[in-house]
């Protein structure tokens, strides 16, 4: 830092976009005024979506806990069924009437016999309470109310079990919620993902293969051998500069004007004639051209060389053909490939580490993107 | 959820707006310039905005919502490219599929070589540049995010040109036909 500073020229004062190279500061400007990737209503979305998770999350947590208490009311009526239906019960005759008289108050009070569990709790304290004479109920009616008043304690404490686990499960439900939610918008907003990992934290996979290193461009002349009269190659000035996404741009001069090709083992990115922009429909017009960018670049145009790269093209198709290319197979043979970011299996076969690196790169040049750990590519034929 | 907390989270979501809204451009473009793969991009401004949306309550000054934003996306991109690094060991794995809005395809070579270029700089060069020449944020908002003091700033961005300027030496000079 303090080398830094020494070497800091006296009150400078950076500007945005003066860098004291003019090329430097026109370059700065394109990237600075390129489109944004995201846009502000894409923003409002992510943030609309968040609340409509959270809102969903609420619900389904009252839903929860409401379909707890739900369970539990029927739970508790189906053990007081149970309890209705024992002999003990039955030993209060259900049309007979039990007649109350507490101490305190000389009058009689007349209750009706216990059709419900609360009516049998009254019952219990009444009895608990005041002297209770019942007149038509048996000893064992005694026993079958403390039985109630008990297993009415038992469903409390059933209940109270059941109303945590209720709890405990909407707390769960709601987890789920916001990760799928999450994952939700992360497929969503990560549209251009064709193969995602659905993972809490969105982790990309790790198969990700290198890819080739980028040679420094090669600038050269040269003169391109004329394969027949009608070829209109000339000689010229062949550019080539290789990117590490593994794409190259080749310069050429075709018919006595300057082309350009940006190719990938897809295809075709992007075809200049004499700096007239070719549309992808046209590319078949300069096959011959296309086939010597693809040489010269040593890049295997895996969909044909007019491929328009931006397509994905056929890769079960171009997968075979690597195959019949490393004498793998024969063309016309039928096999099993399966390929993993661990593995490949030919025929059920596990084919060697460098064949495996191999077809992943194949794949990851035919699809422009590698194939995660966890996906599984498979062709049967 | 009731209508008061859903009024509370109306209220809660236009504050982030607000707060959000003028900042917006300026983290897309740190992001998409620190990374050039769109799709990650694309992946680090939506995590940015779900991470700082779920604990914006903390920021208790307005003031304070940039760093927070951009100290939010920083530690995302670092730890995508530290992943990255550890998993293949090479950062020239990141792959560039940036628009290409130039109609001239020389020009167009040439502001890819700079992508590439801008990748090769050491972290504490890039992040300085990155948030000052396309961001568009002032020296004292960078010495913020990068807990460096001004000063601090203005050597790394100087630093930061020139060796892009040595990375691009024979590019810019070339113009090929």
């Amino acid at each position: 830092m303090s080398e830094l500073r020494d070497n800091m020229p006296e009150n400078h004062e950076p500007v945005k976009g003066e860098t004291g190279n003019t090329q430097l500061d026109g370059l700065f400007n394109e990237i600075a005024t390129e489109p944004l990737l995201f846009s502000k209503e894409e923003a409002i979305e992510i943030i609309g979506a968040v609340a409509i998770a959270d809102a969903t999350t609420t619900t389904i947590n009252r839903t929860v806990v409401v379909g707890g208490a739900i369970l539990l009311t029927a739970l508790a009526g189906w053990l007081y069924y149970q309890f209705g239906n024992t002999d003990a019960v039955h030993a209060i005759p259900k049309s007979n009437t039990v007649e109350v008289k507490p101490i305190q108050a000389n009058n009689n009070t007349t209750s009706t016999t216990a059709t419900s569990a609360s009516n049998i709790e009254t019952i219990a304290t009444n009895k608990n309470s005041s002297n209770v004479q019942l007149s038509t109920v048996t000893k064992n009616t005694a026993i079958s109310i403390e039985k109630t008043t008990q297993l009415a304690n038992n469903i409390t404490i059933v209940g109270a079990k059941e109303d945590k686990a209720a709890k405990e499960n909407s707390l769960l439900a709601s987890e789920k919620i916001v990760t799928s939610k999450a994952s939700e918008l992360k497929t969503e907003y990560n549209q251009r993902k064709s193969i995602v990992l659905v993972t809490k934290s969105n982790k990309k996979a790790i198969g990700k293969l290198i890819l080739n290193k980028s040679p420094k461009p090669i600038i050269g002349t040269l003169t391109l051998q004329k394969e027949s009269e009608t070829s209109l190659f000339s000689k010229t000035k062949v550019i080539q500069r290789f990117y590490a996404d593994g794409s190259a741009t080749v310069a050429f001069e075709y018919n006595k004007e300057p082309a350009l090709f940006t190719i990938n083992p897809r295809g075709i990115e992007e075809l200049t004639i004499n700096n007239k922009l070719i549309k992808s429909d046209e590319y078949y017009l300069y096959e011959e051209i296309a086939s010597e960018a693809f040489r010269r670049a040593k890049i295997e145009p895996l969909s044909g060389p007019t491929h328009d790269a931006k397509v994905i093209g056929d890769i079960p198709g171009i997968m075979t053909n690597a195959l019949v290319r490393r004498n793998l197979i024969n063309a016309d043979e039928k096999f099993d490939f399966v390929l993993t970011g661990a593995n490949a299996f030919l025929n059920g076969k596990l084919l060697d580490e460098n064949q495996h690196l191999d077809l992943l790169q194949v794949y990851q040049n035919a699809n422009g993107k590698s194939l995660p750990k966890e996906v599984r590519f498979n062709v049967k034929q | 959820m009731g209508s008061r907390d859903l009024e509370i989270e109306a209220e809660r979501k236009a504050k982030f707006m607000s707060l959000y809204d003028p900042l917006h451009e300026r983290l897309v473009r740190f992001v998409q310039t620190t990374v050039w793969d769109r799709e990650e991009a694309q992946d680090i401004v939506s995590e940015t905005i779900l991470a700082a949306f779920e604990h914006f309550d903390k920021v208790r000054h307005h003031e304070a919502f940039l760093y927070y934003l951009f100290t939010i996306a920083k530690r995302k991109i670092n730890r995508r490219y530290t992943q990255q690094k550890r998993l293949s060991g090479m950062s020239e794995e990141i792959i560039e599929r940036t628009p290409d809005t130039s109609s001239d395809v020389h020009r167009k070579i040439q502001v890819k070589e700079l992508r590439n270029a801008i990748t090769k700089l050491p972290d504490k060069y890039r992040e300085p540049l990155v948030l000052f020449e396309f961001s568009g944020l002032s020296i004292k908002e960078i010495a913020g995010i990068t807990e460096l003091s001004e000063n601090g700033v203005k050597s790394r961005l100087l630093r930061a040109r020139q060796q892009l300027s040595e990375l691009l030496e024979g590019t810019l000079h070339e113009r090929t036909t």
